[in-house]
């Protein structure tokens, strides 16, 4: 019926789709340009460029993100995409990029879309993240390089000093990352790894680990990865390899503290477009993850947080063209099955209508997920330019599954009794559908030729979310209290924000001066307390200055408002005055500056961060930063 | 005109008539005396040290490339905290304008950073035998020629070593340089 459907609509189809809508002003593309002038030294680098992203890490090398305006150290909803396949790197809902096989020096463009939409062929509720990687051409390339950083405040000479003694602090790499691509006909193939080193040494959390690693705690992290696309029966072809493998301390908020794992996850995945008639295709997706975590070898935590799942997807849709409308549908079916817990089968139907004119798009996003129970949602997305502005808005209604979510929580209904005793469960209702509506309204122009103004507003409001919450927070060194987990599967809320982007631009400068704010705007107290933790303000400026192609210095200023743990409060003023519940408002200076050689064969770039050497906190157990470097040096051939 | 305007003036039009990035090289070599104040002077005593680097017009004002060493002896006046000596060895990148004064002088007032490497005098294990941690500050150099090509130079430097009790050190230093037209192979390379 889908290729009648299509068929038919082939049928109708006028030539002239082709022709460039106004910008979607709720798109952000970060470029590899803006990458590199701003001297990023990893992949989760990547979430201080992102527009109103809230971020938040406990030791300094896993980052957590919320795009739409949430709480980062929630379950994150974003949808990963990595060369247009979902990557299911996940774990109890931390998105872990630095799991991704993918190196910052790899990354071609970063798309964010910060409102839901159908991306994939499955909806996504939070917001999406797409990490293009370089595409492999005609002939053979390969690019390599090395990366260290280092956190200053090490003892120096005052190591032999007994009264002066401090530990040394974190140190960052040395990172190796390679890629070699191949190209010839109808063939491109691409492999790539990174290799990361972490000495999680912040003075926060140095003993509670060393103690339970027993030594000095070096985290390790290998991602490799294999690509291959071919151009056959009119259409692209690619299958793909992923895969990461780390020793990590991973931070378990029930459990309050670090946990030192060994994750393990790989994915295999086919994906395709064929063409069926002029204006027609259809679209395949096959991919099969399986992701892992053990206790690492040696630790004496006492604990085995054993865990594995398998993820099957499938998945067909049909697109056709007519005119300026586009159409698609398509369905997928995923199973996710788990070792003691009980797994899930979830299917999707969904479909998109789209139009597009040179002054104007529209899009109409529908989905119908079932699983246990049954979710509906749809998007519509509209903007127009006037002139030399785009004004653009977006309605979505959109019901989640618990079983999109991936929440402790969520498995521990189902059977997943690693944590027992150490972490107990409250519950008093299952989780049941979250219902969320978003309005965004988007404006975008030119002020004078050389400025450009960007601004949006936002609401959203949730109902019959699940909030997992501490009444007291547990105590990172004090393994024998019990922990308390609170699931509050009736959660709701409202969150606006607003954000305000003023660039300048031309040739040799570009400058951008930002503030975004998110607040929550009623809601039940489990909510509200959730959002006390999530810092209110953002604003700061960014200039970059470039002489030719080959060097550049940028640097950004950053301030970023105070938040507050309520559930930390007992601990504020432990572990000799290092575990606060008051994480600081705080300043932050980076700078940066890149220079390629060797006819941009060769690129050395290095990057300060925290140059007013602030402390900068994220969590109320979690490390401060202070002033660091990185060095990065990168062969292109 | 005030006499110091008037300095001004007649420095400008030299100051911003550089030669194109990375037309010239000049390699400089002096030696080197190092200041620090307590507590970093209760405990070792700064002696003679030694310092090369390579200096290029850069796209504006000049880079400077380097990297100096010192010998810094124990003090014996503590003798309950009985430290070992240290090489330091300071590499750093710097950057600065400069401004031609009469007669060839040049005055150059430029920002240094880099990683001070402190080697241990010592049988403790392998893994605390050095320490390394960023150094910057500032630097002020001048200098005047010599002979054809070669300039005699001298500067001051004030350098913070980011350690976590932070120390401040003043590095004096006088030299000579001599400055080479920049092989075609090597500014194709830094090009």
């Amino acid at each position: 019926m889908m290729l009648a459907a299509l068929a038919l609509l082939a049928s109708l189809a006028a030539a002239d789709t082709t022709r460039p809508a106004p910008p979607d002003p709720a798109r952000q593309v970060i470029t590899r340009a803006e990458i590199e002038a701003a001297g990023l030294y990893r992949l989760p680098d990547l979430y201080r460029l992102l527009d109103g992203a809230r971020t938040s890490t406990v030791d300094g090398f896993t980052w957590r993100a919320d795009l739409l305006g949430g709480d980062p150290f929630a379950a994150e909803t974003w949808t990963l995409l990595v060369d247009g396949e979902r990557g299911e790197a996940g774990l109890f809902g931390e998105q872990n990029l630095s799991l991704v096989p993918v190196a910052i020096t790899q990354v071609d463009s970063v798309e964010v879309w910060m409102v839901p939409r159908l991306v994939a062929g499955t909806f996504a509720p939070g917001g999406v993240l797409h990490l293009h990687t370089s595409r492999p051409r005609s002939g053979m390339a390969a690019r390599g390089g090395l990366a260290i950083g280092n956190e200053t405040g090490d003892p120096g000479p005052f190591r032999y000093v007994p009264e002066r003694f401090t530990r040394n602090v974190d140190k960052f790499g040395t990172d190796y990352d390679a890629l070699a691509s191949f190209g010839a006909g109808r063939w491109r193939a691409q492999a790539r790894f990174k290799l990361l080193r972490f000495y999680a040494t912040d003075f926060a959390a140095f003993d509670r680990n060393s103690e339970a690693l027993g030594a000095n705690p070096a985290l390790r992290l290998f991602a490799p990865a294999l690509r291959l696309e071919a151009d056959a029966l009119g259409g692209t072809h690619a299958v793909s390899l992923l895969g990461g493998g780390s020793h990590d301390l991973w931070f378990f908020q029930p459990f309050g503290r670090e946990i030192p794992v060994r994750r393990l996850w790989g994915q295999a995945g086919l994906h395709g477009r064929l063409p069926v008639a002029p204006q027609a295709s259809l679209g395949y997706r096959l991919a099969l993850a399986e992701n892992r975590l053990d206790a690492w070898e040696g630790a004496a935590l006492g604990l085995d947080p054993r865990w594995q799942t398998r993820t099957v997807r499938a998945g067909l849709d049909g697109q056709g063209a007519l005119g300026a409308w586009t159409a698609r549908l398509g369905g997928e079916v995923r199973h996710v099955s788990a070792a003691g817990a009980e797994g899930f089968t979830l299917g999707e139907v969904s479909g998109q209508l789209g139009r597009t004119t040179p002054r104007s798009a529209q899009h109409l996003d529908l989905s119908l997920a079932v699983a246990g129970e049954v979710a509906a949602r749809a998007a519509l997305g509209s903007r127009h330019a006037l002139g030399a502005w785009t004004l653009g808005a977006t309605a979505a209604l959109a019901q989640r599954l618990p079983e999109e979510t991936d929440r402790f929580s969520f498995w521990r209904a189902r059977g997943y009794d690693a944590f027992e005793p150490f972490v107990a469960v409250e519950q008093a209702e299952a989780a049941g559908v979250t219902t969320e509506a978003l309005l965004r309204l988007d404006a975008a122009g030119r002020l004078t030729p050389p400025l450009s103004v960007e601004a949006s507003a936002a609401v959203r409001t949730l109902h019959g979310l699940t909030l997992e919450t501490q009444p007291a927070a547990p105590d990172p060194d004090a393994l024998e209290t019990p922990r308390l987990l609170v699931v509050d599967a009736d959660a709701e809320g409202q969150v606006v924000r607003g954000r305000v982007n003023v660039r300048w631009a031309q040739a040799g400068g570009r400058a951008r001066v930002f503030y975004d704010g998110q607040a929550a705007a009623g809601g039940g107290a489990a909510f509200e307390r959730a959002w006390e933790a999530v810092p209110r303000h953002r604003a700061g400026a960014e200039a970059a200055v470039s002489a030719g192609d080959s060097f550049t210095l940028s640097a950004m200023l950053t301030h970023r408002s105070a938040a507050r743990w309520p559930a930390y409060a007992p601990l504020s003023g432990g572990n000799g005055g290092l575990y606060d519940a008051r994480i600081p408002a705080v300043w932050l200076l980076d700078a940066s500056g890149e220079k390629w050689l060797w006819q941009r064969r060769l690129r050395a770039s290095l990057l300060f961060r925290n140059l007013l050497n602030q402390e900068e906190r994220t969590h109320p157990v979690g490390a401060a930063l202070d002033l660091r470097f990185y060095l990065r040096v990168e062969l292109n051939l | 005109m005030p006499p110091r305007a008037l300095l001004f003036l007649l420095c400008v039009p030299v100051a911003v008539a550089q030669p194109a990035a990375f037309e010239t090289l000049e390699v400089g070599v002096g030696g080197m005396g190092t200041f620090a104040d307590a507590p970093f002077r209760n405990f070792w005593d700064p002696g003679p040290g030694a310092e090369a680097w390579v200096e290029m017009p850069f796209y504006l004002g000049q880079i400077r490339l380097g990297e100096s060493v010192a010998w810094h002896e124990a003090v014996e006046a503590e003798p309950d905290t009985a430290v070992p000596d240290f090489v330091a060895v300071y590499t750093f990148a710097g950057w600065g304008v400069g401004v031609a004064l009469p007669a060839g002088v040049r005055l150059a007032l430029g920002l240094r950073a880099g990683i001070l490497n402190m080697r241990f005098d010592t049988d403790a294990p392998v893994a605390v035998r050095s320490e390394a941690e960023l150094a910057a500050g500032f630097d002020l150099r001048a200098s005047m020629p010599l002979a054809a090509g070669w300039r005699l130079t001298a500067s001051g430097t004030a350098v913070r070593v980011f350690t976590a009790e932070r120390i401040d050190l003043r590095l004096v230093q006088v030299g000579v340089s001599r400055t080479f037209g920049t092989p075609e192979w090597l500014k194709e390379f830094l090009r």
